[in-house]
C-alpha cells in the first residue's frame, strides 16, 4: 500500500472514513466473496468492493441516510456487478464453481466428487432466483435484506427459500442417505463460494 | 438444510484498505473542485427535481440544503418520499446521485 495512503489512514479522524473503514471491516471479506462468486472472476472482486464502498462514502457525503448499511453494500454490489455482465441469460445466474474443500469434508477424492455432483443436482432443481435468494441468506443476511437486495418484498423472499427448501428436501428424498449434513456443506459451499478465491 | 441464523459478521479483516481511503480522499478533492457541491449542483438537481415537485417547490426545497451539500439527499429524499413513496424516492435520488454526482 502507497506509504502515504497508510500513514493518513491511520491518523484519518474523518467521522465518515472511519465509518467506513468499520463497514470493510465488518462486511469486507464476505463482500469480496460474493463478489467473486457472482462476477465469476475473483480477480475483479476487490475493485467491485472498492467501487461499492467509494459509492457508499458519496452517497453519505451528500447526507444520504442508509438504515440498513449491510443490505444496501449487497444490492449496490449486486447491482453493479449485474451491470458490468454483458449477458442476458447470466443476469439471473448464481456461480456454482468446483468444491475443493470444505470443513470435514471427506478426504477421499471419490466422495468428493460424489458429493459434488449430489449438491450439483440439489442446487439444478432450484431457479435462479431461488438460489440467489439462498446465496444471500447463507452470507449471513436476514430475510429484510434479502429482499433489500433483491428488490423483493419480504413475504416474497420468505416464499422463495420456503420453496427452496423444499425443493432441496424433495430432492433428496431419492437418494435421502447421502443428503447428509455434508450435503448441506457442500451445497453451502457452492451458494457461498468460500473457496472462490484460492480455488482457481 | 437450515439456513445461519444470521452470524456475527467477521472483524479480522487483515488488509487495510488503503486503495479504499486513497479514492474516498481524492474524490472529495475532486468533487470540491469540480463544481460538485454548493449552488451549482443544486440547480441541477432542482432541474431534475421539477417534473416530480414543480419548479416552485423543487427550488424550495433546496433553500434548506447548505452550501456545502452535506444534507442534500437527506434533505430531498424524504420529500420525494411523500410525493413518491420510498421506493420510488430512492431510485430517483440513486439516479441523481449517478447522473449529477457520479458520472458528470
Amino acid at each position: 500500500m502507497d506509504p502515504a495512503a497508510e500513514s493518513a489512514n491511520r491518523s484519518s479522524p474523518d467521522p465518515l472514513e472511519s465509518e467506513v473503514r468499520e463497514l470493510y471491516s465488518l462486511y469486507g471479506s464476505s463482500l469480496r466473496r460474493y463478489a467473486g462468486a457472482l462476477s465469476r472472476s475473483p480477480d475483479s472482486a476487490p475493485d467491485a468492493v472498492q467501487e461499492v464502498f467509494l459509492r457508499y462514502f458519496v452517497e453519505r457525503s451528500y447526507g444520504r441516510q442508509i438504515g440498513n448499511p449491510r443490505a444496501w453494500l449487497y444490492r449496490v454490489l449486486r447491482n453493479h456487478l449485474l451491470d458490468t455482465r454483458k449477458t442476458a441469460e447470466s443476469k439471473h445466474e448464481v456461480i456454482a464453481g468446483a468444491i475443493e474443500f470444505v470443513p470435514g469434508l471427506p478426504e477421499d477424492p471419490e466422495a468428493t466428487l460424489h458429493l459434488s455432483q449430489t449438491a450439483r443436482h440439489l442446487l439444478a432443481l432450484l431457479s435462479a432466483r431461488e438460489r440467489e435468494a439462498l446465496a444471500l441468506r447463507h452470507q449471513g443476511l436476514s430475510y429484510e435484506e434479502v429482499a433489500v437486495v433483491l428488490g423483493l418484498r419480504i413475504g416474497t423472499v420468505g416464499a422463495l427459500l420456503a420453496r427452496a427448501y423444499r425443493k432441496l428436501r424433495e430432492g433428496a428424498a431419492g437418494d435421502r442417505a447421502n443428503f447428509s449434513l455434508r450435503t448441506a456443506q457442500a451445497i453451502r459451499s457452492l451458494l457461498v463460494q468460500e473457496d472462490y478465491g484460492t480455488s482457481s | 438444510m437450515e439456513p445461519h441464523p444470521d452470524p456475527a459478521p467477521a472483524r479480522s479483516e487483515p488488509e487495510t484498505p488503503g486503495g479504499i481511503f486513497a479514492a474516498m480522499r481524492q474524490w472529495r478533492a475532486a468533487a470540491n473542485s469540480a463544481g460538485k457541491v454548493g449552488p451549482t449542483l443544486h440547480r441541477r438537481v432542482a432541474v431534475e427535481l421539477r417534473p416530480y415537485l414543480g419548479s416552485s417547490a423543487a427550488g424550495a426545497v433546496l433553500d434548506d440544503v447548505s452550501d456545502s451539500s452535506a444534507n442534500l439527499l437527506s434533505t430531498i429524499e424524504p420529500v420525494l418520499a411523500g410525493f413518491l413513496g420510498a421506493r420510488a424516492a430512492s431510485l430517483l435520488v440513486s439516479r441523481i446521485v449517478d447522473t449529477l454526482i457520479v458520472n458528470n
